[in-house]
């Protein structure tokens, strides 16, 4: 009976693990129950209901685990950042064609999941809950679509155009559920605009450059000043 | 002061039902189904259950006392017991008109 169980988060397990065991053993479940039972697991991965006023587990032990979206996020803004001068520093072409870029589009396209997993981890911590099916498979495509991306054409287009597409999932989920604060939305919405207008093949490359600062900005800010949690989610 | 059920979607209606069973006084999981069955005629699961324990625990409108013999009985608090109360006259009023127009009506 414990097996089910599993399926709920640890912290759920912790505050009410032992009474619902005691529920169950007074009243074993049916199958209905047991259809019941996945689905109040995935609620509760889902929707973290743990009462601030009663935390379940200790003061966490291990500051470490706090500042790790911060750490992830300054390590994927520098390697963006080296990507971006990797473009801006390459000598352009004395003829009308391409600016050869080598190694500075891998290395850029290494550094979005390492940005995108710590946006999700930081969103997830500020809701002070659990890890939700969503924020696995955006962490999963991510990694994923980035390994794509360095198995050459045609996966090179695949695992771009992909990458693009989960990175401003997560940007724009945190931007919704985690409550960011002003200056996060303004240079979010400021290096968009600024990226779009950029071009790999001049020296508008540099136009790039201010998502690998906001990403160390946020991960310098994230990393000194850990919020272990912050609401309930309210669904 | 009161809280919006609504808020709490497909838990709403389980919430009541265990809002109304706390009103009676502290239970346990188990004694609050069975009494959710007897009042409500309708039965619970016990995910849904505790996914709608733990939603009015966070809100407020009941607290967990200590554990007896792993069974934690829980109670209403002041905020859920005005809840309940506003919920219900709500009910009351909703049921009331509805009655009287179906009087009024050649149906009834």
């Amino acid at each position: 009976m414990s097996a089910i169980l599993r399926l709920y988060p640890r912290a759920w397990r912790e505050r009410y693990g032992d009474e619902l065991l005691a529920l169950l053993e007074d009243r074993p479940p049916s199958p209905l129950d047991l259809i019941d039972l996945t689905r109040g697991a995935f609620d509760a991965r889902l929707h973290p209901q743990l009462p601030e006023t009663q935390p379940v587990t200790p003061e966490r032990k291990n500051p470490m685990s706090d500042r790790l979206p911060g750490l992830a996020a300054i390590g994927g803004g520098l390697l963006f950042l080296v990507g971006v001068a990797m473009i801006g520093l390459a000598p352009l072409p004395s003829f009308d064609g391409y600016r050869e870029t080598g190694l500075a589009m891998p290395v850029i396209f290494l550094s979005l999941p390492l940005i995108d997993v710590a946006l999700i981890a930081a969103a997830v911590r500020r809701r002070g809950g659990a890890w939700g099916r969503g924020d696995t498979w955006l962490a999963i495509i991510a990694v994923g679509s980035t390994a794509v991306s360095m198995t050459g054409w045609p996966g090179l287009m695949i695992g771009f155009l992909t990458l693009i597409a989960v990175t401003a999932t997560v940007v724009v989920r945190y931007l919704r559920n985690a409550g960011a604060p002003p200056w996060v939305v303004a240079g979010a919405v400021v290096a968009t605009v600024l990226a779009i207008a950029a071009n790999t093949e001049d020296d508008r490359a540099w136009l790039l450059a201010p998502i690998g600062l906001l990403a160390v900005v946020f991960g310098l800010i994230s990393a000194l000043r850990p919020r272990p949690s912050a609401s309930v989610d309210p669904a | 002061m009161s809280a919006n059920l609504g808020d709490l979607g497909r838990f709403a209606e389980p919430s009541l039902l265990i809002l109304v069973s706390l009103s009676a006084g502290p239970n346990h999981g188990y004694a609050i189904m069975e009494d959710v069955e007897a009042i409500g005629g309708s039965r619970i699961g016990p995910g849904t259950l505790y996914a709608a324990l733990a939603r009015l625990e966070a809100r407020g409108l009941i607290e967990a006392l200590s554990p007896q013999d792993r069974r934690r009985p829980y109670r209403l608090t002041a905020l859920g017991a005005t809840t309940l109360r506003a919920q219900l006259e709500g009910l009351e009023g909703f049921a009331r008109t509805g009655l009287r127009r179906l009087e009024g009506s050649r149906l009834a």
